[in-house]
């Protein structure tokens, strides 16, 4: 394991947690995306225009759910990065301790 | 129930101890932690107890521990934790405790002082070995000087030599020196006084030293300078050396020869490697001593504490000398009578007495300490509850229901899936790893605070789960589990054209086939409404929160009323437990009538009006609050200002009022009546008895007055159970739209980079705004509720705690001593 230290213990830490909840969150805000959900419904980029066409509709949907899975995947490395980080650190503080 | 539906039943009890076996006798008490002793000798100073010399023993072999303590933390030097906790040992081994520890105290001041010296003697070494090296350039520089004479003599002013036209005329004058050491920070201050002192006849040079010492005795690190004065004749020599001691100056010998100053170089640098030699072994003897200490110091802490605490409870007893034995007093509970006596057994075996201590149970009018029997779980709640006020002696204790009342108050202000499934995780995390977490204590005050309250969080987190189930809120978003009950498009005539014309529409459930509602008394509709919660549909209704507050609004009285009702319960019991018939026929029946009669009769008339009247008739439909008030001013309800409920309402409403009026004449008058046939049988002259009895009049109505208003204002105050719940859904909304709308309704890659930065801010704001402020400020609140608008119903709480002689409060540092 390399060890170069970049962010200390505790925003080791806090980014793991926020990057769990974010995989989790985003992977079911992708879902209901995909399946339309009328809740999400003002979270989608929708041309006001084109209000009518429920392919266009769909398709929106579609994309910003794709987004949505992307954005989960970005922070499953997020969580690798900080979990890495976590152990680094780990290891720096047993040097320490004589 | 259990146990803990009332407070434990406590007995006073006197103990008879031998002299002998007193004190093993308290140290197994001390280890069982269920005795509270009294002061015997309330009187006596603290000076003048018998046992006054034993605590001052103590208290020194404290002091000798603590200062063995900084020893260690000034050396970075681990204390080993094993968790065990020793027994007291005997007073006996008190004398063998006392002479390590002076032992000990000897070794380290004595090493600490000869480390001081050393480091004294290397820094004056150090120093002198600076002034060799550095004065070398100064001998140097002042030679030149007294060449230049030779050479320039009464012709160019450069070459004329700075000490004056008297040295270069005649022979060379020897001049004299001194060189020493002095502070940096002192150097300007130290010159100027040189320079008038001496009227310009001295000529300082001065270098500093890049290394920093460390002072020995302060352990500061200071810099200093190197300075060499040369002056002439023997009043300036004098001068300056008075002039240097003043500023604290170290003036070192140093000889003029460059080989003398070699020479002693050479031997200064021996001298200081000999010197550090000396100084590593010391600093390891240290150690090493300190490492022995580090193994043993907690537990001889833990059992100096003991012997100090068991001399303290020892002072307290009463001592009598002609029978050689110690009486004491203390409270304990009446169910663990055995366990004294077997503690008492094992403490006189122990010490080799061959007379048994005797406990006796003494009857006592005085009021007993409350105590409850709590565990790892219901201590948290019970806290809560004695945080306001201790029960008195066997009344209903409340924090029982407590547990699950609690949790479910604050839920219906804080009802939000998301955040009570991250406060749910927060809860469960503290709870999986208890004991990992509760054997490191902390110096963080928050962190212990919420440890302690693990149980407490994890309920609150489940039961905002459920809430938030029930108002379909997940992070302000609606979820669709079961199938929305309305269907929009059975609108006719709303086509594309027609919706794009109008911005805002209204959906009446009462057209056929908008609402999939009951069967009557609709024409058309079929199943049912959305099963459990709120419908998702509103999440895009523009009056959601119309809607909403009526809903929540109603469901808050009837939960302020449904708890009130039970509070008033429990005072049954308590009138009850305590034989208090007066109070309960006079007082509690009153209160219930009235509170059935106003309260009851509104959440009645909530929820008729929720089952009966429908979307058919809502256009006419009574207003409640309307038709409260005017009951109040003695209107019948009436088609007309639309107050009527249901047929027959005017009659109903008129029971009530004489039901209630007549409720309030008995509380009053019968009271009276009932206290002063009890007082009847006393010696008090017919004055005396009028006086009471206009006396009691006023008080009785004062409370009458306090109750009937007590009973509107609390119902009104449970409302804050809307108004919080109403708040956290608005922030929670206003997050959700203004920060997370405005990364993920960007178009395309664009979305994803958004969508990611705007989570960060998003999880922060959600943490620290609605789980940290919503969450405390919804706890806050919740405890309200329970303290006034419950427990004002039942509870007096004029009790005192019992606060047993217990090791593991001691060492644990709950108890102040």
């Amino acid at each position: 394991m390399v060890r170069t230290k970049l962010i200390g213990p505790k925003c080791s830490r806090c980014c793991m947690v926020t990057s769990v909840w974010g995989v989790v969150m985003f992977l079911l805000m992708g879902g209901a995306y995909k399946l339309h959900s009328p809740a999400l419904y003002d979270d989608v980029n929708i041309n006001a225009t084109r209000i009518a066409d429920k392919e266009y509709v769909y398709s929106m949907y579609d994309e910003t759910g794709t987004n949505c899975f992307i954005v989960a995947g970005v922070y499953v490395a997020v969580f690798f990065f900080s979990l890495w980080q976590f152990r680094v650190n780990q290891t720096l503080q047993a040097y320490t301790i004589r | 129930m259990g146990h803990l539906f009332r407070s434990e039943e406590m007995c006073l009890t006197q103990l008879y101890l031998q002299s002998e076996a007193a004190f093993a006798c308290v140290s197994e008490l001390g280890e069982l932690g269920l005795a509270q002793f009294r002061d015997l000798n309330p009187n006596v100073n603290a000076f003048q107890r018998k046992f006054v010399n034993e605590v001052r023993r103590c208290d020194e072999m404290e002091r000798k521990l603590r200062f063995l303590e900084r020893e260690l933390k000034k050396d970075n030097i681990p204390v080993d934790d094993d968790g065990d906790v020793p027994f007291a040992p005997l007073p006996r081994e008190m004398i063998d405790l006392e002479g390590k520890f002076e032992k000990l105290e000897k070794d380290m001041k004595e090493v600490n002082s000869n480390e001081e010296t050393l480091k004294r003697n290397f820094l004056e070494l150090t120093e002198l070995r600076y002034i060799l090296r550095k004065t070398q350039s100064f001998f140097e520089e002042a030679a030149m000087f007294h060449e230049q004479p030779e050479y320039g003599h009464g012709g160019d002013e450069s070459t004329q030599s700075l000490l004056g036209s008297e040295a270069s005329r005649g022979p060379f004058t020897k001049l004299g020196f001194v060189t020493g050491v002095i502070l940096r920070e002192k150097m300007p201050a130290f010159e100027r006084v040189l320079w008038r002192a001496c009227r310009g006849n001295v000529f300082l040079r001065y270098v500093e030293i890049e290394e920093s010492f460390k002072d020995p005795h302060t352990g500061d690190t200071v810099n200093k300078c190197v300075f060499i004065i040369f002056f002439q004749g023997e009043q300036l020599k004098n001068r300056v050396k008075k002039i240097c001691e003043g500023f604290h100056a170290t003036l070192y010998p140093c000889p003029e020869s460059p080989q003398e100053r070699r020479e002693i170089a050479i031997g200064v640098m021996t001298r200081i490697e000999d010197l550090q030699t000396v100084l590593s072994q010391t600093d390891d003897h240290r150690r090493l001593v300190l490492s022995q200490v580090a193994r043993d110091i907690r537990i001889w802490l833990i059992k100096v504490r003991k012997i100090k605490a068991i001399y303290d409870t020892l002072n307290l007893f009463n001592v009598n000398i002609a029978e050689k034995c110690l009486i004491a007093e203390c409270w304990c509970p009446a169910a663990d009578l055995d366990k004294i006596r077997m503690s008492l057994r094992r403490g006189t075996e122990s010490s080799g007495s061959s007379v048994p201590s005797i406990l006796q149970v003494m009857k006592t009018e005085e009021s007993p300490p409350t105590y409850n029997r709590t565990n790892d779980f219901t201590s948290a709640f019970q806290a809560l509850i004695d945080a306001f006020g201790v029960a008195s002696y066997r009344e209903v204790n409340p924090s029982p229901f407590t547990i699950i009342t609690f949790p479910f108050l604050f839920a219906v202000m804080f009802g939000d899936l998301g955040h009570g499934l991250i406060m749910f995780v927060f809860g469960f995390y503290l709870v999986w790893n208890q004991q990992k977490f509760l054997r490191n204590k902390s110096n963080n005050e928050i962190w212990e605070m919420m440890l302690g309250g693990r149980y407490l969080i994890l309920l609150m987190g489940i039961f905002s789960m459920y809430t938030g189930f029930l108002y379909n809120e997940c992070f302000s978003r609606s979820l669709n589990v079961f199938g929305s009950a309305w269907n929009v498009s059975n609108n006719p005539g709303w086509d594309k054209d027609y919706l794009r014309n109008h911005e805002s529409l209204l959906v009446d459930p009462a057209k056929p086939g908008v609402f999939r509602g009951s069967d009557l008394p609709y024409p058309n509709s079929t199943g049912n409404p959305y099963p459990y919660g709120m419908d998702p549909i509103w999440q895009s209704a523009s009056n959601k929160i119309t809607f909403l507050n009526s809903y929540k609004m109603k469901g808050a009285v009837i939960m302020g009323l449904c708890q009130m009702l039970f509070g008033l319960s429990l005072a049954l019991y308590n009138h009850l437990y305590f034989k208090n018939y007066t109070s309960l026929l006079c007082e509690w029946v009153p209160k219930v009538v009235f509170l059935l009669c106003v309260i009851g009769y509104l959440c009645f008339l909530i929820l008729y009006k929720w089952a009966v009247w429908n979307a058919a008739d809502s256009f006419h439909a009574p207003s409640l609050m309307i038709g409260l008030i005017n009951m109040f001013m003695f209107k019948a309800p009436s088609l007309k200002e639309q107050t009527l409920v249901f047929q027959g309402h005017a009659t109903f409403q008129k029971v009530l009022q004489i039901v209630n009026d007549s409720g309030d004449d008995e509380e009053i008058l019968h009271h009276n009546e009932a206290i002063m046939d009890s007082d009847s049988d006393s010696d008090s002259s017919k004055q005396e008895e009028e006086f009471e009895m206009g006396q009691f009049m006023i008080i009785q109505v004062i409370h009458t007055i306090e109750y009937c208003l007590n009973c509107i204002s609390h119902t009104a105050s449970y409302l804050r159970l809307w108004a919080l719940s109403l708040a956290h859904a608005e922030l929670s909304e206003v997050l959700w739209t203004m920060v997370m709308h405005s990364g993920l309704a960007m178009p395309g890659t664009l979305g994803i980079i958004g969508s990611f930065i705007v989570f960060w801010g998003f999880s922060a704001l959600t943490v620290g705004i609605l789980l940290v402020m919503e969450g405390l400020s919804a706890f806050l609140h919740a405890l309200r509720l329970h303290w006034v608008e419950f427990q004002s119903k039942f509870y007096s709480g004029e009790g005192y705690i019992f606060s047993p002689f217990s090791f593991d409060a001691i060492i644990h540092d709950k108890v102040e001593e």
